[in-house]
């Protein structure tokens, strides 16, 4: 855990592949269906995929990318990866709700 | 049963966001001392939003799809289940990963931070982003609360 370009890379990828398994799971029920059958609900299989792929690939981004020096030009990109992961969902469920 | 889990999970969320704000202050103007707290609130703030993270999920796997939710759809206000339960339940997911990001940060840059003025910027704004999220976690919680408050007062 101490390469912070990996963990930042890593930390990047699992908000994307929430936000993407997020609004595809609601759009497809099939896929919904499947992510409950793997754990027994949708959401303990997403906490699940972001838990492992988290581990995962923080353990071979680390071996593979060179530390970062400029530890604020990566916290930007994480940052704002979560904000637009953030208004993606919270966009995506009024747009749900109101048509 | 039901109360006390959501109690607990958001007594842990809520903590870990004074945790996260204790991180921020210590940083504002951080010495070796103010570094190895907020260092020790950070882990702190790391395990409470992993606590929350399951009383959350078990309650909500467990009795919420159940037993509220239902409710909550038949009621007045069915919009807090289907925005704010919903939108909730998954960008909580990407608080614990940033939190355990920057326990990371201030673990392998300690020393840095007092001469280094990025790498302290860097932290605090992961604090900022980090409080941001707690706090629409706590605001969403509220509004769910008063969806089922409302339909059970309407009879749904």
């Amino acid at each position: 855990m101490k390469n912070i370009k990996s963990m930042s890379i890593s930390t990047i990828i699992i908000i994307i592949i929430t936000v993407i398994l997020t609004i595809w799971a609601d759009l497809s029920k099939p896929l919904k269906d499947f992510l409950a059958s793997l754990s027994g609900h949708h959401w303990v299989t997403k906490s699940l995929i972001a838990i492992i792929l988290f581990i995962f690939l923080n353990f071979i981004l680390s071996k593979s990318i060179n530390q970062e020096k400029n530890v604020f030009h990566e916290v930007k990109k994480v940052i704002w990866t979560t904000v637009i992961g953030i208004i993606t969902i919270s966009g995506f469920y009024i747009l749900h709700y109101l048509i | 049963m039901v109360s006390s889990l959501i109690a607990i999970h958001a007594f842990l969320g809520e903590a870990g966001i004074i945790a996260f704000i204790w991180v921020f202050i210590e940083l504002l103007n951080p010495s070796k001392e103010r570094v190895n707290r907020a260092k020790f609130a950070a882990l702190l703030g790391t395990i409470f939003f992993l606590l929350s993270w399951l009383s959350g999920g078990y309650y909500y796997v467990q009795d919420y799809g159940v037993n509220v939710k239902p409710v909550i759809k038949e009621g007045p206000q069915p919009w807090a289940h289907s925005i704010f339960t919903e939108t909730k339940e998954h960008v909580f997911l990407f608080l614990p990963f940033l939190a355990i990001l920057t326990l990371s940060i201030l673990k392998k840059y300690d020393k840095d931070l007092l001469k280094n003025n990025n790498t302290k910027k860097a932290i605090l704004y992961l604090c900022i982003i980090i409080v941001i999220i707690g706090a629409l976690m706590a605001g969403m919680g509220y509004l769910i609360s008063t969806g089922y408050r409302t339909a059970l007062e309407a009879g749904a």
